[in-house]
């Protein structure tokens, strides 16, 4: 599309021909009020805030259908003012017929903080009130869907919340009945707001209209953080906000990613923040009693060397150049390691051990797990398919593979049914972050689990697994530590940690870590386990595992990037969905 | 002076009937139309300086030229037969005499802009109107002259006569246009105008009754032939309906141009009970007001009355006597607007029924003497800030009103009730 050059308040900025000027004023960093418009849902134009001034042209007009090409004329292209004094004079005057009915009960609504009424009138209204009519009165915590609640009263009548209905859903609950000031956002009888993607009605309702059922009254907004985070609810993987206070995760937002998730999140995927503030496990446990961490990591690494057949050596760093060989506690071991192996008693035998992985993990600990089990566990078997049953798929967001990082897993080449080799019992099983106890509810995992003479589960939650393991290790959910996920689309996202880890939780790869190195300190400062950081870790990473070769995981911004070595063909198999699904559907 | 070019047949017997019609030559007018190529017919209308008669007073000629010739969707013609402004009821007049010129007048303006299908979207309210004109569609129908290859034309058009729901704002060009397609009355955002993509996405000519009835006439006796009528810019007859307190209210045909003092003082047989006039509305309620010093002085055509700081709108003249109270007048107005926003853009939404407030409690008595100024304020700021112009209808009684009848507004705040000998008791208690 054809570039025009404007000027917005004496700067110029080149757009396209077809951009309107509240998107080209925000290429500027200039914000022009506005309450119906949305790049998501398009020009309504009805709530007359985002009124400019354009030279030449006598009547104010409306940024939000107001076009670059539009500025366009026979003598040049007409340059526009936002912050004139005209252009302030119309802003305060809708302002004003805006809180004419507007009941003002910001102590009590839960859009404070996050209210472009409150915004608006902040920074360009401060009048004094002449409004000394009665105001209008009108319905108020109505249980417009099961999961939204509406107060007529405070709503300006933009129309976001239909339009999203009509148009991102098309399920069309809502719409506005009466006319002039009795109107009125309302459902259809018998049809409630339920759509699943209900909640967004709530993130986008410029005032405290639309609240979420759950949300309200918990948290005033000023006092949450915001995190760059990732929904963990199902494949797509929603780019959002984790907001959270005092350690706690409150909400998830969605955040604007016109490659995943537009602007949009689905309900279900906003419930599944409860899991890392809820029946969290904070402290190691052995056979359902609480133990100090050291002391977990001690009887771990025990048993691990007890599985493996270990008996010392501590020479595994000797493989690895440069790794420092202290030797320490190699008692009667050999400690001139070669290349090509070491003397029987460092040898580590992982026949008898098995390492179940879960699609829900990032991919930091499939890494770092995978590692463990090739270094420390004698090449024990990895493998995991999840077993949390699908979910449902729809045509907007929704995945039916219930896993962040299936895609991820795949990649790594451990997309594996683990029961038969599970079936047949061992000496030792080590399960990360699965449920598959809870979450599968078969007897017949049940029975396996009876084959195996030590079960370590590591796990951010207290579950039916945790509590059947013999020994069980807190691990810090996305929301306690930085992470990557790998997506549908194989596309790399990048979580941030937004909250100090709870209790004694580790880092997966950290916990592995200091297994290792409990079981072998030996291996201390070497290479396989080498990585004390995030960065570190994908520096060995992006070494190790061909499918990451050449990802720069400080450069993958807030939007994430697709695998540059898997742009062609997909991995991932009989799983999730492959690149080319369905993209997400365009307002 | 009266002129008969759109109540020719008026008093004709049943002239409403199709032999009526056909007697008095209609359907005549529509032959020499479907000799012409359409670019010529056009040009006609845009020759005989032809004004759209709904109020804004677009040139209709250039209006139709505006509506691409190819199109990948249907184009359509809407009829607005929404006659909803307070005061004007000239539609009303021809949809029940002479229905059979709107036929006709359809049938020319779909040949010149190549449309096969035309709503007229009657207002809710219509009764007779509607009935009359359903009547004559069926006969036009039965006769051949709509339907499917009109009179052995080879054009095809369909004509679908509709009922409104009875909303002033399906007047709106774009509200007509969304009632019609089944939704919620309420004008949608321009660009795009109707003439690009209008009702079910097709481009639209959207003419007033009126206007659609001149076009018989102008097609039958020339385009100069018009113009001997009216003024240099506002060539032809306007019809104006005359209400309030004048001895014979009515609807009257009259050359553009005409003084307003003949109209009322000579057509109308002057205000009721030798009375003065104190105020005339010269174009339905939402012009500006006129006092009657003002009227008297001014011509009715489209240039006169905007340099009197008014407008010819729709022609539907109110005429007020010196025992009205403006501020009860103004009340009843805004509560109409009130009423009939649409909900849509936050300065009429809000505006309107704060206005309304605001007279109301002048007129109970208990208005401060800053209403004053708070009103002609609110007036300002719903001006030409909304998708349509029913705050630009709202705004400017209230702020003429006001303006011009300041002492009376002031004395109603002084003496803290209606000083005002004329007022209906039930006033006070209806104010929702």
């Amino acid at each position: 599309m054809a570039e025009v050059t404007i000027q917005i308040d004496g700067r110029e900025v080149t757009v396209d021909a077809g951009m309107n000027l509240i998107e080209a004023a925000r290429r500027l960093g200039i914000m022009i009020p506005h309450f119906c418009y949305h790049p998501g849902l398009g020009v309504d134009g009805n709530c007359r805030m985002c009124l400019v001034e354009i030279e030449g042209q006598p009547k104010p007009a409306i940024a939000c259908n107001t076009f670059a090409r539009d500025l366009k004329t026979k003598d040049g292209v007409r340059p526009v003012h936002t912050v004139s004094p005209k252009v302030k004079e119309w802003q305060r005057a809708v302002l004003e017929f805006l809180f004419l009915n507007h009941p003002l009960d910001c102590p009590i609504c839960d859009q404070s903080g996050e209210c472009f009424l409150q915004d608006y009138y902040m920074a360009n209204g401060q009048y004094v009130s002449r409004l000394d009519t009665p105001k209008l009165h009108k319905r108020k915590v109505v249980d417009i869907g099961p999961r939204v609640k509406l107060d007529a009263e405070r709503c300006v009548l933009c129309g976001r919340c239909v339009r999203f209905c009509d148009a991102v859903t098309g399920t069309g609950e809502l719409s506005i009945v009466n006319r002039g000031n009795r109107s009125e956002i309302t459902s259809f009888p018998g049809l409630p707001l339920a759509n699943d993607y209900s909640l967004n009605t709530v993130d986008i309702c410029p005032v405290g209209a639309l609240t979420g059922s759950e949300f309200r009254f918990r948290k005033r907004v000023w006092l949450l953080s915001s995190t760059q985070s990732i929904c963990t609810g199902c494949a797509r993987g929603c780019n959002i906000y984790l907001e959270h206070a005092e350690g706690l995760a409150y909400r998830y937002r969605p955040r604007e990613n016109m490659e995943v998730n537009t602007y949009w999140m689905c309900d279900a995927g906003r419930q599944t923040f409860q899991p890392l503030n809820e029946e969290r496990l904070e402290v190691p446990e052995e056979r359902g009693k609480e133990i100090p961490i050291f002391e977990a990591l001690t009887r771990a690494a025990q048993w691990v060397n007890e599985a493996t057949g270990f008996t010392g050596g501590a020479t595994e760093g000797g493989r690895f150049a440069g790794g420092s060989v202290t030797g320490g506690n190699s008692a009667g071991g050999n400690s001139a390691g070669g290349l090509s192996g070491c003397a029987a008693g460092g040898e580590r035998d992982g026949s008898r051990v098995l390492v179940i992985l879960s699609p829900v993990s990032s991919q930091e600990t499939l890494f770092a797990a995978k590692r463990f089990a090739a270094e420390i566990l004698g090449g024990a078997g990895v493998a995991g398919i999840g077993t949390r049953p699908p979910g449902v798929e729809d045509k907007i967001l929704r995945k039916a593979d219930p896993y962040p990082n299936t895609a991820g897993l795949a990649l790594l080449g451990l997309a594996r049914d683990p029961e038969p080799e599970l079936a047949k019992g061992g000496r030792l099983l080590v399960i990360v972050e699965d449920d598959p106890l809870g979450e599968r509810q078969r007897p017949a995992w049940m029975q396996h689990l009876a084959g195996w003479e030590r079960v370590i589960y590591l796990g951010v939650n207290r579950n039916a697994t945790s509590a059947a393991a013999h020994l069980a290790l807190p691990v810090t959910p996305h929301s306690e530590c930085d992470g990557t996920y790998v997506n549908f689309q194989e596309r790399l996202q990048r979580f941030r940690k937004a909250i100090t880890p709870r209790g004694d939780a580790l880092w997966a790869p950290e916990l592995f870590r200091r297994i290792a190195v409990a079981a072998d300190p030996g291996i201390h400062a070497g290479r396989p386990f080498g990585w004390l950081s995030f960065n570190a870790l994908w520096k060995d990473l992006a070494a190790s595992e061909p499918a990451f070769a050449g990802t720069e995981v400080a450069k993958l911004g807030g939007v994430g990037q697709t695998l540059v070595t898997r742009a062609a063909g997909s991995a991932i198999d009989g799983v999730g969905d492959a690149a080319g699904g369905p993209a997400p559907r365009e307002a | 002076m009266e002129v008969k070019l759109l109540t020719r047949n008026f008093d004709r017997p049943e002239s409403w009937t199709l032999d009526a019609y056909e007697k008095a030559g209609g359907y005549r007018a529509w032959k020499t139309a479907f000799a012409l190529e359409p670019e010529a017919l056009i040009q006609l209308v845009k020759d005989s300086g032809l004004r759209g008669r709904g109020g804004a007073g677009f040139p209709t000629g250039l209006k139709w030229s505006f509506v691409p010739k190819e199109s990948s969707s249907p184009k359509y013609l809407c009829v607005n037969a929404d006659e909803s402004e307070p005061g004007t009821f000239k539609d009303r007049y021809l949809l029940e005499k002479d229905p059979h010129a709107v036929i006709e007048g359809i049938l020319i303006c779909c040949w010149a802009v190549g449309i096969h299908h035309a709503y007229i979207y009657v207002r809710g309210e219509f009764g007779l109107p509607l009935f009359r004109l359903r009547d004559a569609v069926r006969e036009a129908y039965a006769k051949g002259y709509l339907g499917h290859d009109v009179d052995g034309h080879g054009f095809d058009l369909e004509v679908t006569v509709h009922r409104g729901g009875g909303a002033y704002i399906c007047g709106e060009e774009t509200g007509l246009i969304e009632s019609l397609e089944g939704k919620k009355g309420q004008p949608r955002i321009k660009p795009p105008f109707p003439a690009v993509k209008g009702a079910f996405g097709g481009p639209t000519v959207v003419n007033n009754v009126e206007t659609i009835t001149t076009l018989p006439w102008i097609v039958e006796h020339g385009a100069a032939e018009y113009r001997k009528f009216g003024t240099e810019k506002s060539p032809g007859t306007k019809l104006f309906s005359v209400s309030g307190h004048v001895v014979r209210p009515g609807v009257y045909e009259i050359p553009l141009g005409l003084p307003c003092k003949e109209l009322v003082y000579d057509l109308c047989g002057g205000i009721s009970g030798g009375r003065t006039m104190k105020a005339n509305i010269p174009g339905g309620s939402s012009v500006p007001v006129l006092t009657g010093a003002e009227a008297e002085a001014v011509n009715l055509d489209y240039e006169s009355l905007a340099a009197a700081g008014t407008m010819l709108g729709s022609g539907g003249m109110i005429v007020l006597d010196d025992e009205t109270c403006m501020v009860w007048t103004l009340a009843v107005l805004e509560k109409f607007y009130a009423h009939e926003s649409c909900g849509q853009c936050t300065p009429c939404r809000e505006g309107t029924g704060w206005l309304r407030d605001l007279v109301y409690r002048l007129e109970a008595g208990g208005g401060k003497s800053c209403d004053l100024e708070t009103i002609l304020s609110i007036t300002r700021n719903m001006m030409g800030t909304t998708i349509c112009v029913l705050a630009d209808a709202a705004a400017m009684p209230a702020a003429s009103f006001v303006q011009k009848f300041r002492g009376e507004f002031e004395a109603h705040v002084g003496a803290g009730h209606c000083p005002m000998r004329r007022r209906p008791a039930h006033f006070l208690t209806a104010a929702h």
